[in-house]
């Protein structure tokens, strides 16, 4: 990440002068350091597949305990590092500060897997992560004491999970070690139950019981708790989706000409695979273009494709220079849309976060940030909410001034004037287009509010 | 339903296996037990220790836990008091009627728990019953009265059915399992033929509001009077107030709080002493191209009145819900006068050094 946000600005400082030597040397420069940081060792040891999991339950049910123990057990086998109990609720004031750093400072290894691991004390800090997309997490343990079993406030937790898209659970019945095998059994039954009633498949979920401070505290016989979880997460977790295999998605950082060959629009591809000679089409800012992929370069030397991840030049056949813009999408043919209206989560930065000390309400106008392009949008709070706080999160829409690539589940950002951003937000859903003629204050509130009438309508019909 | 059968075949078969580990009278305890536990919701320890004591006589374990609830609420509540407090909610409840309201919060350790029915329901119960003391109260003339009300006062305080909010709370973490806290409350009554009153709670998440109190992260009331409007209206005047006159004088009592809320003034300034908003150059600011293409790139000097962006008096701030207008021209427009303002903010200060009795008239 650190990598691509420095290359960034190094192309943007060198555009700025944009000339084409020094264009091309940076390219090549780039190339380099890329090249030195995926060779690094941190890189080759996060070849194994990597999960976010997060634990999440009532206060005192033994999270941070769990939390600790899980290491301190695989770093038996040098699978982590151990971290102590009370390292964990320590995270740096920094840490706990900025939105984009991320919340976890947990990590460790099954034999199959790399797990990041998130124990975020409330609601607030999972639906911030969520919508910051900083640690979407692919599966949640919810711990629940045996002595006690689920609080009334359970219900609170998986709502949650449901709604920050947690779609595996595990639960984790703890302090076992206090009581006995019936009790032990009735709240297992109880979990499944509750779990069912929320809409997870209660009988499937795995259950497994132990002592988490038993285990911390080093006994070989509750040792095998943490095993028997580091089992099910591997195997009940499904293996987060490769990102080689789907279509390819490749934000244009910048294009400059080559002279004889053409046009080359150079940045990184967020996913998928590119192979020399695949059809494409170059989307956004209001326009459609259609190309072939004649050549893909990396280190200025062609290579028959390349991979998600990789920075890369790509030679397009049929394109004029002043055709292409920062921020346009080369993807396949009929695979991504360019839409100008949507609905998205949004969460607004506290003025400690470096975000706006004043409330928004509908109709705010600001720059918005995605992948490599900025647009201008205007933002309308879904009614009847009528004004949302820094530090708040809400369902918003949002309208642009031209049309761009945007597909659910993408993150962005909104940024004011002075360039610090106040808002993250991600895309719920993609609208049918609004009719933008040169501002977007003209935007008819009748055509936003439509949106919202059929919205609730369809709901209602179902 | 299907689901229920399942998982009482899950059960059954769990049974099984137990008995040939366990005696039967084991296993009638183990009904017993998860019996009790969904009756009460007490924790698995509690339920058992009931059935410890009375076999498996049902109500007299289930009456044992209720009456045990509350000194295990208060005992509890002795021993999580030192536990960090600092999620919850504010409430706010008023009554145009009454002429009463009143402003609280109450605290809690997660906002998972403040997220609860159970919260909510307490919460509430404390609004209730500082409304209730709010009926003995009298403004004597003057007119209007606030209260702030310390924690100690406000759990001394009964609810409908005759417990006080101390008990309460303690029987609320007893059930939640988290510290709570009464934190605050200020009680407000008007004399309804002078002035107005109307209050705001804010909140993102949809919180269930019940008629009578509203629930949020923050919440603030406003006091006004509204004379009747003047007869020398000019014309420019007389169509803004058109514009205005879709507002009745609740809407705009409302969305006064609602700005109090957002803007969070400190003061309200004086109609007549201050000098008025500032006139300074700004430059126009366009929406700016971060591509750098150049086409805004000449700022715009231009001279506009603009109330300035640290403005912390009411009157002069730009109205939150019309920016091209101060709260002042807002005021003027509806013949109204702010007399005093609260805002809660969750967390927030409280204002120990406030008079407890404060009174203005
Ligand atoms: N007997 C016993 N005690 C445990 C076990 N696991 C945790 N505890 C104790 O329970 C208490 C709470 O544990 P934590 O790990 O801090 O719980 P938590 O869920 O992280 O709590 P919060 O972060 O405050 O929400 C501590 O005193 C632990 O020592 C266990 O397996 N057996
Ligand atoms: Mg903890």
């Amino acid at each position: 990440m650190a990598t691509s946000v420095a290359l960034h600005k190094f192309y943007r400082h060198l555009l700025s002068k944009s000339d084409f030597p020094k264009f091309i040397s940076a390219f090549s420069t780039c190339n380099v350091s890329f090249a030195a940081a995926k060779n690094a060792p941190v890189a080759a040891a996060r070849a194994k597949v990597h999960c976010n999991v997060g634990t999440i339950g009532h206060v005192d049910h033994g999270k941070t305990t769990l939390t600790a123990a899980i290491t301190r057990v695989q770093a038996k086998t040098g699978l982590a590092k151990f971290v102590a109990y009370d390292q964990i609720d320590k995270a740096p004031e920094e840490q706990r500060r900025g939105i984009t750093i991320n919340a976890t400072h947990v990590e460790y290894d099954s034999p199959l897997r790399h797990y990041a691991h998130t124990d975020c004390p409330g609601h607030r800090d999972y639906v911030k992560n969520m919508i910051s997309g900083t640690s979407q997490m692919d599966g949640a343990i919810l711990v629940v004491a045996a002595t006690d079993g689920h609080m009334p406030q359970t219900r609170e937790h998986l709502l949650l999970a449901k709604q920050i898209g947690v779609s595996h659970i595990i639960v984790f019945l703890n302090k076992t070690d206090l009581v006995d095998l019936e009790t032990l059994e009735l709240c297992e039954i109880e979990m499944r139950e509750l779990l069912t009633d929320y809409g997870y498949d209660g009988l499937a979920t795995p259950v497994v019981s132990g002592s988490a401070l038993k285990a911390l505290e080093g006994d070989l016989e509750a040792e095998k708790c943490i095993a028997k979880l580091m089992d099910v997460l591997d195997s009940y977790l499904p293996e987060p989706r490769r990102d080689t295999t789907s279509p390819f998605l490749f934000p244009i950082e910048n294009a400059f000409s080559v002279a004889q060959r053409g046009i080359v629009a150079i940045g990184t591809l967020v996913r998928g695979r590119i192979k020399k000679g695949d059809s494409a089409e170059i989307l956004g800012h209001g326009s459609e273009l259609k190309t072939v992929i004649a050549d893909v370069q990396v280190f200025r030397q062609s290579v028959p494709f390349v991979e998600a991840g990789q920075n890369c030049g790509l030679l397009l056949r049929n394109v004029k220079p002043d055709q292409l813009d920062r921020g346009m999408i080369v993807c396949p043919p009929k695979i991504s849309k360019a839409y100008n209206h949507f609905k998205a989560q949004l969460y607004f930065l506290t003025k400690h976060e470096g975000g706006r000390n004043k409330p928004v309400r509908s109709g705010y106008q600001q720059q918005m940030f995605s992948y490599t392009w900025n647009m201008e949008a205007r933002i309308d709070l879904r009614p009847p909410m009528e004004m949302l706080m820094p530090g708040d999160n809400g369902e918003v829409y949002v309208a642009l001034r031209k049309h761009m690539v945007l597909e659910p589940q993408q993150r962005f950002t909104i940024r004011e004037a002075n360039q610090s951003t106040v808002a993250t937000g991600v895309i719920t859903s993609l609208l049918p287009d609004v009719l933008v003629e040169k501002t977007l204050s003209k935007v008819s509130d009748a055509d936003l509010l439509n949106e919202v009438a059929k919205e609730v309508k369809t709901k209602r019909g179902k | 339903m299907r689901i229920c059968v399942l998982l009482a075949r899950g059960t059954q078969t769990l049974l099984q296996q137990r008995l040939f580990s366990t005696t039967a009278t084991q296993a009638v305890n183990k009904t017993a037990l998860a019996t009790l536990r969904k009756k009460t919701g007490y924790t698995f320890s509690n339920c058992k220790k009931a059935l410890d004591q009375f076999g498996d006589d049902l109500a007299s374990a289930e009456k044992w836990l209720r009456d045990q609830a509350q000194k295990e609420g208060w005992a509890k509540a002795t021993k999580l008091q030192d536990r960090v407090v600092s999620q919850g909610l504010i409430g706010v409840r008023y009554s145009p009627e009454d002429g009463t309201a009143v402003l609280l919060e109450v605290n809690c350790e997660t906002d998972f728990v403040a997220r609860n029915a159970k919260f909510h329901e307490l919460v509430n119960t404390v609004a209730e019953a500082c409304s209730r003391e709010l009926q003995l109260k009298a403004v004597d003339g003057a007119s209007y009265h606030k209260w702030s009300i310390t924690p100690e006062l406000l759990a001394s305080f009964k609810s409908s059915h005759d417990k006080t909010l101390g008990d309460l709370t303690a029987l609320s973490i007893g059930t939640l399992g988290e510290n709570i806290v009464l934190r605050r409350a200020l009680l407000v009554k008007i004399n309804s033929k002078e002035c107005k009153i109307s209050g705001y709670a804010h909140a993102s998440d949809s919180l269930p509001t019940s008629k009578c109190c509203y629930l949020g992260r923050y919440g603030a009331l406003v006091i006004y009077r509204q004379s009747p409007p003047s007869s020398k209206t000019n014309t420019a005047t007389e169509q803004v107030a058109e514009q205005a006159g879709l507002l009745s004088s609740e809407d705009i009592g409302r969305q006064l709080c609602q700005h109090i809320v957002g803007m969070n003034p400190e003061s309200i300034g004086k109609m007549d002493d201050d000098v008025p908003e500032v006139i300074v150059p700004v430059r126009k600011e366009a929406v700016v191209d971060t591509r750098g293409e150049g086409e805004n790139d000449e700022p715009v000097e231009e001279v506009v009145p603009v109330a300035a962006d640290d403005e912390s008096r009411l009157i002069y701030q730009e109205f939150l819900t019309e920016p091209t207008m101060t709260v002042r021209d807002v005021l003027e427009q509806n013949n109204m006068e702010v007399l005093d303002f609260v805002r809660f903010e969750l967390g927030g200060k409280t204002q120990e050094a406030e008079a407890t009795d404060s009174e203005r008239g």
